[in-house]
């Protein structure tokens, strides 16, 4: 599961750097080996300032013999930027029977994903039970490729939440879970009261329209910062479109979609599109789109 | 509530015996104690805080059908 290739984390302290390294990996302090790359400086003014850089390999063998997890818990499969190469199996993990088929299995089986079905739901509902819920869970039918749970509740709304993030809370920790206990699982999507599908339409509307902005004026269009799942409905809404591109720019849940006419548009322009998420990301965006044209009078042209 | 966090940390940790939680009740709001084992604390709280947040979110959703306020208090021991 654990590979050798070293992190390399910046952060504002060499202790802030290996905690995260560590919790990237992990790992324990004792399992891996950290060189200092560069110890932070504070500068003057923001000038000259220098993040704390560590670079964190793990050791060869871990002392994952000793440690071993309880059975019911295999270790906790990690998130890695997808550049970093599939975490190789590891000699000294205790053997596990799926992990010569890791390597040849890009397609799932459905056996599965009835079994990521079955353990999907029990956790669901026991977190459901817990919560003082009184919902059912139902596979949706649909995409046999995937699984989607349906939480047929009392419709209150409240395993919604705001923008929907208490459904995608349970839904991270039911993958969360989920993941520990079988190998490589397909990520679960949770439905309920048809959140996802008025959302989904919603999206799909809102690109439109923005595509017709963008055309109309001739000039790109930055929508609000979005979740992957939300950009993708907008890329596919307006793929068809041979007079208008999208691209996706920014990091992590600052990732944004630009809507670019053919023949190029102006420069981007911020639009109230999608959702606010998050009053200080949009003060920050703003102070963004205000730095990129600074010193520019509105309506005058910016020469590059 | 106190059970939803006990059950969702257990699933979450390679030593679920070492998940203890406490909770204490207010006036509007409980405050609700996480401990686990120091190798355990990384998945408690996530990427980001990712997870925290996550079970912050439901505790609060849970709490919001009796117009209380729930804080989450993951605890580091020394």
């Amino acid at each position: 599961m654990s590979t050798n290739e070293p992190i390399e984390i910046s952060a504002a302290s060499v202790d802030e750097a290996i905690k995260q390294a560590l919790e990237q990996l992990g790992a324990q302090e004792d399992d891996v080996v950290i060189e200092v790359l560069a110890t932070p400086r504070s500068g003057v003014l923001g000038l000259g300032a220098r993040q704390a850089r560590v670079r964190v390999t793990r050791r060869a063998v871990a002392t994952s013999g000793v440690q071993s997890p309880p059975p019911a818990s295999p270790p906790e499969r990690r998130e890695r930027p997808p550049q970093q190469a599939r975490p190789e199996p590891q000699a000294a993990e205790p053997a596990d029977s799926e992990e010569s088929e890791e390597n040849s299995q890009p397609e799932r089986k459905p056996a599965d994903l009835e079994q990521l079905t079955t353990e999907a739901s029990a956790v669901l509902g026991q977190i459901l039970e817990l919560m003082g819920e009184k919902a059912e869970v139902v596979r949706s039918d649909g995409d046999p490729d995937s699984v989607e749970l349906e939480i047929k509740g009392d419709g209150s709304g409240i395993l919604i939440g705001r923008h929907g993030q208490t459904l995608d809370a349970l839904e991270y920790l039911v993958n969360r879970i989920v993941a520990r206990r079988i190998r490589d699982a397909a990520p679960v999507v949770l439905e309920t009261e048809s959140y996802r599908a008025r959302r989904r339409q919603q999206l799909h509307r809102m690109a439109l329209s923005m595509g017709e902005r963008a055309k109309r004026d001739h000039r790109s269009v930055t929508l609000d910062p979005m979740p992957p799942r939300d950009r993708r409905v907008i890329h596919l809404a307006l793929k068809d479109d041979p007079m208008l591109t999208t691209r996706s720019s920014g990091d992590g849940f600052l990732r944004s979609i630009e809507i670019v006419p053919a023949g190029g548009g102006g420069s981007p322009r911020r639009e109230r599109g999608g959702e606010g998420r998050g009053r200080k990301r949009e003060r920050q965006n703003r102070q963004e789109a205000v730095g990129e044209q600074g010193g520019f009078k509105h309506g005058q042209k910016r020469i590059v | 509530m106190k059970e939803l966090v006990q059950f969702l940390a257990q699933q979450l940790v390679n030593n679920p015996d070492a998940v203890e939680v406490k909770e204490t009740q207010g006036d509007t709001a409980s405050v609700i104690e996480l401990r686990v084992a120091k190798e355990d604390l990384g998945r408690v709280i996530g990427k980001q805080g990712r997870t925290a947040k996550s079970i912050r979110t439901i505790l609060n959703a849970v709490a919001s059908r009796t117009n209380r306020k729930v804080v989450l208090e993951i605890i580091e021991e020394k």
